[in-house]
């Protein structure tokens, strides 16, 4: 998906995007660290399922309560401030979670229990996800709704 | 991921579910620092907080109005979740009530001057611009009224009759 929008950039623009300030480098190196570390403190010490290559924020929430009910597939990315929850106080429940591969879950977002995010999906910015999201589809607002779809 | 191969996302019953260690570990710690993140802010800040609510860590509790903040008892404010006393465009002080036994969701907004009755349920992601009575749950943003007359108990579980 990435790839894609870079695609239909100006080359210029992209060999200008590409030359990093030094800390700026500095800081993507420590980060690649800090997110490969941060994957295995997850998968190690809480048991969540995260898969390979998948990217969970430093600001990012994953549900203590039921840690082992977190499912996450390959590559896929959960922003800063997003969370993902499997225990619903109100109704005294905890549920399972699943989010599939090469998804996006955009900053401040909020998954609710129970709900499953098939593969290839972006949920927006501060969106609340409280149902089913279906391969490929982009959601987005409280409550989520289908915004399109991500062509292959 | 296939869909078919995923098991159901059902609900579960917290009872019936192995709870690891480091929950466990988790939970102690967070019992103790709740009580002493309440007194702090009743004392540090002379915010009428009741007994027995619970202001979760990464809550944000205005601090530019803060007698201006009253929390009934027993009731949550989830992560994310900002209570707000002051206008900034108004430039007005306006307080902020919140009743007996509500559960405010997690990133939902208070605005200045809401009133929160007793036994509400303010949804996740809610952003809460007018008074809302007693007995209700509400979401979306602005906060529109999804169910009326319910009931709950301590930290805003429902009781389902």
């Amino acid at each position: 998906m990435r790839s894609e929008n870079l695609s239909g950039i100006d080359a210029p623009t992209c060999s200008k995007a590409r030359v990093l300030l030094p800390t700026a480098r500095i800081r993507e190196a420590l980060r690649n660290i800090g997110n490969w570390l941060r994957r295995l403190y997850f998968i190690h010490v809480w048991h969540m399922q995260i898969g390979e290559g998948s990217i969970i924020s430093f600001g990012a929430t994953l549900d203590k309560t039921y840690p082992q009910g977190v499912h996450i597939g390959k590559n896929s990315v959960v922003a800063f401030g997003a969370a993902v929850l499997t225990h619903d106080g109100t109704n005294g429940r905890v549920s399972n979670i699943y989010i599939g591969d090469n998804c996006l879950i955009g900053p401040k977002a909020i998954v609710l229990p129970g709900v499953v995010i098939e593969d290839n999906c972006v949920v927006d910015p501060a969106s609340v996800v409280a149902r089913n999201v279906r391969a490929g589809s982009h959601v987005g607002g409280n409550p989520a709704r289908i915004v399109g779809n991500i062509k292959d | 991921m296939n869909p078919e191969s995923v098991p159901g996302a059902a609900a579960l019953d917290p009872s019936q579910t192995k709870v690891p260690l480091p929950t466990q570990i988790r939970e102690l710690f967070r019992e103790v620092a709740r009580r002493l993140r309440r007194q702090y802010f009743i004392h540090v800040w002379h915010m009428h907080v009741g007994e027995g609510s619970v202001v979760s860590f990464k809550a944000n509790l205005d601090k530019t109005n803060p007698r201006g903040i009253h929390v009934g008892q027993y009731s949550v404010v989830a992560f994310g979740a900002a209570v707000l006393t002051y206008d900034p465009v108004k430039r007005r002080n306006l307080d902020v009530h919140i009743g007996d036994n509500c559960l405010i969701g997690a990133h939902a907004v208070i605005l200045p001057g809401v009133t929160i009755g007793d036994q509400c349920i303010v949804a996740a992601g809610c952003v809460v611009t007018r008074n809302i009575p007693s007995c209700t749950l509400v979401a979306g943003n602005p906060a529109r009224v999804v169910e009326k007359g319910i009931r709950t108990d301590h930290y805003g579980v429902r009781i389902r009759t």
